[in-house]
This record gives structure tokens, sequence and C-alpha cells, in this order.
């Protein structure tokens, strides 16, 4: 199954939940920085809160997006 | 005081936080600046640079030093669906009700979409958001964002990082005779201390800015400067200037001048 974080395009061969994908993406790339409280996430460009990533299940092809603090104006 | 809905603040400029030459001087200005409201925003973290990261740390212990309320901001969405997902995130992640809504219509001037700020504004206000639309000075948007439950509103001095001051000093006062109880903050444009202090001056209840400060040549100089200005500016305005007049009038007593200072 394909799906995409951050634009990058992730694989799982079983069903997975979005936990288990952060969890994934985040040692992949050597995010240990990104702690669970410096990062919140939109699915398919809807908010998805931190009380639902152990249960939402993350389908083909879905957007996942991960963002952290950042300056602005 | 300045009025943001339920929170009641000493200092009447909001300061941004990007664009600074380091995180460090970024903190140093914004605590001279003695702002109490700092805007932030959410992005991509790139695992190459940890900027991102630093700053976030940066911000936190700006926070644990003083009083500073987070604002976090909708840049770059360009429909009301981002914005409203952004705002969501946002809440979220900075544990906070205040958002300052932006909505771009056009990339050239950076200029709001009225139509999609108005949509965005109306669908955050009924989930909670405590909104601070940025929105150009036009007096019936401004009077839709009120009918939707704004309860600040942020125009534009001029485009976003141009520094040219108020662009249009008559629209913005015809703003704020015709909308005397809502607060009212310049968003944008400002480059000078001086224009800040126009804005204060004509009555506008707080200035929000960042690349001012940000690209100075001393920027934590010029943030006191910005200080004294929006401070200086709000006096002037609660002392009432005078009446301006076409002819020149002495200021000096008349009564007693000596005999060949006397006009025949």
């Amino acid at each position: 199954m394909k799906y995409f974080i951050n634009d990058i395009e992730q694989e799982s061969p079983t069903p997975c939940s979005l936990e288990q994908a952060l969890g994934s993406y985040i040692e992949d790339n050597g995010n240990t920085e990104l702690s669970e409280n410096s990062y919140v996430v939109a699915v398919n460009q809807n908010f998805v809160p931190r009380s639902e990533y152990q249960s939402l299940l993350i389908n083909e092809g879905d957007k996942i997006e991960v963002l952290s603090p950042m300056a602005g104006g | 005081m300045l009025k943001l809905y339920d929170l009641n603040l000493n200092s009447r400029l909001l300061v941004g936080t990007a664009l600074y030459p380091s995180p460090q001087i970024m903190a140093d200005s914004i605590l001279a600046s003695e702002t109490e409201m700092i805007t932030l925003s959410l992005r991509r973290q790139d695992p190459a640079n940890n900027q991102g990261q630093s700053i976030w740390q940066y911000i936190q212990n700006i926070s644990a030093q003083k009083t500073c309320h987070l604002l976090p901001n909708t840049a770059g969405c360009h429909s009301a669906q981002e914005a409203i997902t952004i705002a969501e995130m946002s809440r979220e992640m900075f544990n906070t009700d205040f958002i300052k809504l932006e909505v771009i219509g056009d990339d050239y001037n950076l200029q709001p979409d009225p139509f999609a700020l108005v949509e965005a504004a109306e669908h955050l206000i009924k989930k909670g958001f405590k909104v601070l639309p940025y929105c150009t000075d036009d007096l019936v948007l401004c009077k839709k964002l009120l009918d939707v439950g704004c309860q600040v509103l942020m125009p534009w001095g001029s485009p976003i990082g141009t520094g040219k001051g108020l662009m249009n000093p008559y629209n913005l006062q015809t703003l704020r005779e015709r909308l005397p109880d809502v607060t009212l903050v310049i968003d944008a444009g400002i480059g000078k201390p001086s224009q800040a202090m126009q804005a204060m001056e004509l009555g506008f209840d707080a200035i929000l800015l960042n690349t001012a400060i940000a690209k100075a040549q001393d920027p934590i100089a010029m943030a006191r400067a910005f200080n004294a200005a929006v401070t200086g500016g709000r006096m002037a305005y609660e002392a009432g200037t005078m009446e301006s007049r076409q002819t020149a009038a002495p200021s000096t007593p008349v009564l007693g001048t000596p005999f060949w200072q006397q006009v025949k």
C-alpha cells in the first residue's frame, strides 16, 4: 500500500494506522528531534487530532501532512 | 489596554518572529520591543535543517521569561479550507484559540482574498477560534467580517514586506470613524517607526509588524524604537491633537511687543 507523507512516497506491506505511519516516517528520516509534541498532522487536508492517531487507518494514496512550529510574521 | 477578545495587553505592538539574522537576535528583539504577543507559523520540518525546532526553542524560552502570547498564522493559504485546516492544526500545536487568519488572493501583492477570508472566519468563529483576520482597508469587507463574529480586524497599511507605510490614510481613517468600538490593528506594510506612530495617532489600537524590525540594520535597537513610537502615538491620540489651520498664528503673546517690532 502506497501513501505520502509531506509529498514523499511511503510503502507499507499491510494496512497501518496513522500512528504506525508516523513512527516509520520519523525513524526512516532520522527525525529524532521530531518528538510527539513538536508536530501536528492533517490527512488529505483534514486536521487529525493527536487522540485519533492510533485509531485512524491509512488508505491507499492518502496524503499525510506533518507540520512543526516555524517562524512567521 | 489593548483588548483582543477577552485578552487585555499592556503593549500595543505585536511582533513577528521571521527573517531575523539569527534566533538569538530574534529573541533579543522581541524582549526589547516589550511586545506581549508574537506571531509564528506551521511548516514542514526539513530533516536536513533543524532551524524550525531551534526557533521554537527560543520562542518557548521567551514565554518562560515574560508574558508573551502566541498568535499562529495561516500564512501561505490560498483557500478557506486550507486556512481552516492550518488553524485547527495550530490550535493543537500552540494550545491557543487565537489565529491570525490569512487567505491570500493574489501572489503578486499578497492581497487577501476577501470572499475566502469571510468564509474561513465564519467557520472558525463557530468552532470557538478568536480570529484576527488580515484584511484590506475596505469598509464593507470589514463590516462583513464583524457580521460573522470577528471582534478584531487587521487591515493592511500596505502590502506585506513593502515598508511603504499607510498607502491609503483616507480609507484607514474612514474605518476608524465608522467602526469606533472595534479593535483595529494595522498589520503589514509598516517600515518605519514614524509610520507606526502615524497609524496610532489616527486612533488605531495596535500595530503588527515583522520585517521592519527583522530587516533593520540593528533589529534590537529598532524594536525599542517601534515600542517608543507605538506608545507615543497612542499617547498623542489620547491627548487629542490640535486642529490644523491654513494661516500662521504667533505662539508668543503679541501684547507687550517692543515698539520696533510693532507692525505699522
